[in-house]
């Protein structure tokens, strides 16, 4: 072996030393980043006298230096122990020092970072994860992220079904509770039933969409697939709203028209509206993917067999759509089952578990009877999901190669497509019916009582509501780029590397897709509420949940991209002496633009949308947009809840249309796949 | 210029790789030397392993077991941007949205060479695949011979310790692999690079090598000149994979100097062979070396099939030993029709009795 010298124990080491001496490791009560001369006491070498453990890790610190120096052997072992042991002791410190009222700080968080770096050498100089430092330390950070801010949350949700005030641990609990809270059954039914109900409608609407979408020879099939996009420019409470100024209590065709004051729209009604008009847009792409896929030449060949357009129809074209239309069934399902906004203003005494969930920790404090319920309504969703993914999107009856089948495809039968077209737009009609009343309520006094022109509520929007907007626009900007960087390396990660533990990333880093917001939104208070990881009330708490909440797209994004791409040019470039961080940023970066940017405006959307997972996590200094909407229309001020979401739609149809004139038809097309509901 | 490039040609050892990938095994155990400025060619079936082994080398697969050496270094942990190879894909690998310079010039810029000695370089490079004057195009703008010259510039300018063809040509159609295989074997006895090349095609296996191994199931078949491997085949499968074959079945009647006296239907014939036991003996006979006349002494059998190929017509005839492929490329007389009586004449230097299993 030649003489080497260790780089990464050197400046490892180096780093840790100045963390470990100048850095402060603690915070009072979770403000990291404003130091303060007082936080100078929080420094590892301030807090040794109390946590002698802290000798240690400025040991370590030395030693690493040292090694840096001196050690002239395999680089990797001292590299690979070192770091192991690092990452260890910063946890054990962490959690051991990090008590009331303090909390992890900014030292902790470096020296975490320097240790997962160092044990990244180590373990690419040893020979694993292809020698590579760059990919084994994006392994390792984004697993730990993932590890801490997907999985942990989860794993509180699960501990405080079974953890009673005094924190003991009894395993009866979660039934206990669930015995104990009388509308279980009932709440369950109506969880299920609506999501079902809304499967199969939406499902349905999808469906008639898809066909008369693409296979109509009208000019009308334009204005179908813009219909698709509403979703990703809707506000949570756009369409609830709507149904409320039209059909509520003052609603313009229960009172006005029909002279009716009723309530009836409240419950199960307005909830199953409003869900399925929101959700058909996304049975409509999942199925309208699939009946693009459909190989032409099976129809023909129906045809030449002598069968006519009906019985092609029936007999091969709506069976080659099976697995779509499944699909979306499941899809739309998981979609009702974590929806929130619509159910907490429609929903009346019509309970549902998102709502409910909400109540429990809001309104009652009742931490296990809100993970009991997260926990019913996680496993919903989940298998659901993992039906999806497993079972279902392996049995497609569509090759799926990114080569366009040959040959047009056959045209419906007259009638059908008459009937359909018929039905889509005036659905279409309808929907945009609901946007054009949302935006003419800002203008209107009072709803239905005082029907005058007014620009009091923008006025008032003004003066108190830009604070929200502000924050929101904000975090959500701050968040997006980070959120597209994380999905994205995930996604080159996961399809051009293999490592240990690659399916296990994979597949975590899927399931926020899978896991209801409401459940992250609890799992988040119960696991970020205390020390040593406090982060409640801040900013970075609403950040870190729009990261993990919106990876899927940027992931989604980034594994279509790069199966566009010839896998062999990152293989010459890297044979021209490229590393494979090089690549990343000269070859692979340039050739998925269109996924980045799709990536990056999609998060941006979702995180300025969303509701479920939010609602628990805004703050007085931080609050955001959808929050202050819910607020209002909770409080019946429609007026103000009306302008407010009419400004954000506003922003959001500015931020896809920028997105469709950078990147534009084909390469929105994959990024709408990762959209969905808040 | 470009006579630097000799001192650079590296020796490849390859030490008991094998790769395995879940249960399967691509490679098995296999052990190769490779001389510098040598080119040699990894020649089997698809799915053998050839590709494999190149990979590795490579460094793009890591082994299972086994160690690879490069000019007598240890490369078996490298990553491969550092063990000084470059490769030519299949599919050329261009990066699209660069320009063909930029394109040759991506290695030099990743190793920060001056802008200088890039510009240089790369326009060199270019000029000595025949591209020059074609660095502003776009790679999607030219065609698929003059893109495999731009990624062989692109290999060449980083003046490699070894150059690595994973089946280049197969895109291209036939006349223009003929052309581009005899540019390449030119360009790289000219440099003096150490050169593996992997096909399937053994016609350009032949052609272009110093040394072929075969590979079978992700075991060395045989190794050896192109002229070794086609008169003196290891064993049937080699002896089936380059060039066509017959097999038959003869009796050898005593070895003599490295020659063995076989027996071939009516004929005896003195052969060179391996040494072999005298006894029942299954024989190599080349289609080529078997002449076809309608009357006289030799083999007798009747024409079942013709397939007149213009500049030679091949015959399946039937005889007592079972169907024989006969190439005639001298054609006495005209193509003769299916049917007619014939008698066939071996002659020695296209039959070779083969080892033993």
């Amino acid at each position: 072996m030649t003489a080497v010298r260790n780089p990464a124990c050197l400046y490892g080491g180096l780093v840790l030393l100045a963390t470990t001496t100048a850095v402060p490791f603690l915070s009072r009560q979770g403000q990291v980043l404003p130091i303060g001369r007082a936080d100078f006491a929080l420094t590892p070498l301030a807090l040794a006298g109390q946590y002698p453990g802290f000798w240690l890790l400025i040991g370590l610190a030395v030693a690493w230096v040292a090694l840096g120096l001196l050690w002239r052997d395999r680089p990797d072992r001292p590299a690979l122990w070192g770091g192991l042991i690092g990452c260890l002791l910063v946890l054990w410190l962490t959690i051991a020092a990090g008590r009331t009222p303090y909390a992890f700080g900014l030292g902790s968080l470096l020296a975490m970072t320097a240790c997962l770096l160092v044990l990244a050498y180590g373990l690419s100089q040893g020979g694993y994860i292809r020698a590579d430092t760059f990919v084994a330390a994006s392994i390792l950070l984004l697993g730990f992220f993932v590890l801490v801010f997907v999985i942990f949350p989860i794993v509180a949700v699960l501990r405080h079904s079974v953890m009673d005030g005094q924190g003991t641990f009894r395993p009866g609990l979660f039934l206990e509770t669930l015995q104990r809270y009388q509308s279980f059954w009932r709440v369950l039914r109506n969880s299920l039933g609506l999501a079902v109900f809304v499967g199969i409608a939406s499902t349905l609407i999808g469906l008639a969409f898809a066909l008369a979408a693409t296979r109509s020879r009208s000019r009308l099939t334009v204005v179908l697939r813009s219909f698709s996009l509403l979703p990703m420019i809707t506000p949570p409470f756009v369409v609830g709203l709507a149904i409320i100024l039209l059909f509520g209590l003052q609603g313009l065709i229960t009172s006005a028209l029909l002279g009716l004051k009723t309530r009836g729209i409240f419950g199960f009604p307005g909830v199953a509206l409003a869900q399925t008009l929101s959700f058909a847009p996304v049975a409509f792409l999942v199925i309208a993917s699939v009946v693009e896929g459909v190989n032409p030449a099976l129809e023909e060949a129906s045809l030449t067999l002598r069968a006519g357009p009906w019985g092609t129809f029936w007999k091969v074209t709506l069976p080659l759509l099976r697995p779509g239309v499944a699909n979306a069934f499941l899809l739309t399902i998981v979609e009702s089952l974590a929806d929130f906004g619509n159910p907490i203003i429609l929903g009346g005494e019509f309970e549902v578990l998102s709502t409910e969930i909400y109540f429990a920790i809001i309104g009652r404090f009742d931490k296990p009877l809100a993970a009991s319920l997260g926990i019913v309504l996680l496993s919903a969703s989940l298998v659901t999901f993992v039906l999806q993914q497993f079972w279902l999107g392996r049995r497609s009856y569509v090759t799926v190669t990114g080569k366009p089948p040959s040959g047009r495809p056959q045209p419906l039968p007259r009638g059908l497509e008459i009937g359909l077209l018929t039905f889509c737009i005036t659905w279409c009609v309808f929907t945009l019916a609901l946007y054009v009343f949302v935006v003419y309520g800002g203008f209107v006094e009072i709803w239905g009582i005082n029907n005058a022109f007014t620009l009091r509520h923008y006025r008032q929007l003004l003066r108190d509501g830009m604070d929200a907007l502000n924050t929101t626009l904000i975090l959500a900007g701050v968040s997006a780029p980070l959120t597209a960087v994380v999905g994205i390396l995930t996604a080159y990660l996961v399809v051009r590397h293999r490592f240990p533990g690659r399916g296990a990333l994979e597949f975590t880093s899927m399931l926020s897709f899978a896991v209801p917001g409401t459940v992250i939104g609890i799992g988040y208070i119960l696991a970020f509420n205390e020390p040593p990881l406090l982060l409640t009330g801040g900013a970075a708490i609403l950040v870190i949940s729009f990261i993990f909440r919106n990876m899927p797209v940027g992931i989604r994004s980034g594994i279509a991209a790069l199966a566009q791409i010839d896998k062999a040019l990152e293989e010459a470039s890297v044979t021209l002496r490229a590393s494979f961080a090089v690549t990343l940023r000269r070859i692979v970066l340039p050739l998925i633009k269109p996924a980045i940017i799709s990536a990056l405006v999609f998060s941006f959307v979702r995180s300025v949308t969303a509701i479920s997972a939010v609602v628990f996590l805004v703050s007085a200094k931080w609050q955001l947009s959808t929050k202050v909407i819910l607020d209002q229309a909770e409080n019946g001020r429609y007026g103000l809840a009306t302008s407010y979401s009419t400004v954000l739609i506003v922003i959001m149809a500015a931020a896809v249309a920028l997105m469709y004139l950078l990147v534009g038809k084909q390469g929105a097309r994959g990024g709408i796949q990762g959209g969905g509901t808040a | 210029m470009m006579a630097a490039v000799t001192s650079q040609a590296a020796r490849v050892t390859l030490e008991h790789v094998s790769k395995r990938f879940g249960k399967t095994v691509a490679v098995d155990d296999v052990s190769l030397q490779i001389e510098p400025g040598s080119l040699v060619t990894l020649l089997g079936p698809s799915g053998c392993g050839k590709t494999t082994i190149l990979r590795m080398v490579a460094g793009l697969e890591t082994t299972t077991s086994g160690r690879v050496f490069i000019a007598d270094a240890d490369v078996t942990h490298l990553p491969p941007n550092a063990r000084d190879v470059t490769m030519m894909f299949q599919s050329y690998a261009l990066f699209p949205h660069l320009s063909v310079f930029e394109n040759v010039a991506y290695g030099l810029r990743v190793l920060r060479r001056s802008e200088a000695d890039v510009r240089k370089a790369a326009e060199d490079a270019l000029a000595l695949v025949g591209m020059a004057g074609m660095g502003e195009r776009p790679p999607n703008a030219l065609s698929g011979g003059q893109q495999q010259r731009v990624a062989l510039a692109r290999s060449l300018v980083m003046q490699p310790k070894v150059l690595l063809f994973d089946e280049p040509l197969s895109n291209l159609d036939a006349k223009l692999r003929k052309r581009m295989r005899e540019e390449i074997r030119l360009l790289q006895q000219r440099l003096g690079i150490t050169a593996i090349y992997v096909t399937h095609d053994q016609a350009e296996a032949l052609a272009i090598s110093d040394r072929i191994v075969v590979i079978d199931k992700g075991r060395i078949s045989q190794t050896g000149s192109p002229d070794e491997l086609y008169r003196r085949p290891g064993n049937r499968f080699v002896a089936e994979f380059i060039g066509e074959a017959n097999f038959l079945p003869a009796r050898l009647d005593a070895m003599v100097n490295g020659h063995a006296r076989i027996t071939l239907g009516p004929q005896r014939l003195e052969v060179i062979s391996p040494a072999l036991q005298p006894g029942p003996v299954t024989v190599l006979a080349r289609p080529e070396a078997i002449r076809v006349r309608s009357q006289g002494e030799g083999l007798a059998g009747t024409i079942q099939k013709v397939s007149y190929l213009g500049s030679s017509a091949d015959y399946t005839v039937e005889t007592e030993l079972g169907p024989v492929l006969i190439t005639d490329y001298e054609m006495h007389g005209g193509v003769l029709p299916a049917g007619t009586a014939v008698r066939l004449e071996f002659l020695s230097h296209g039959v070779y009795p083969l080892p033993s299993a």
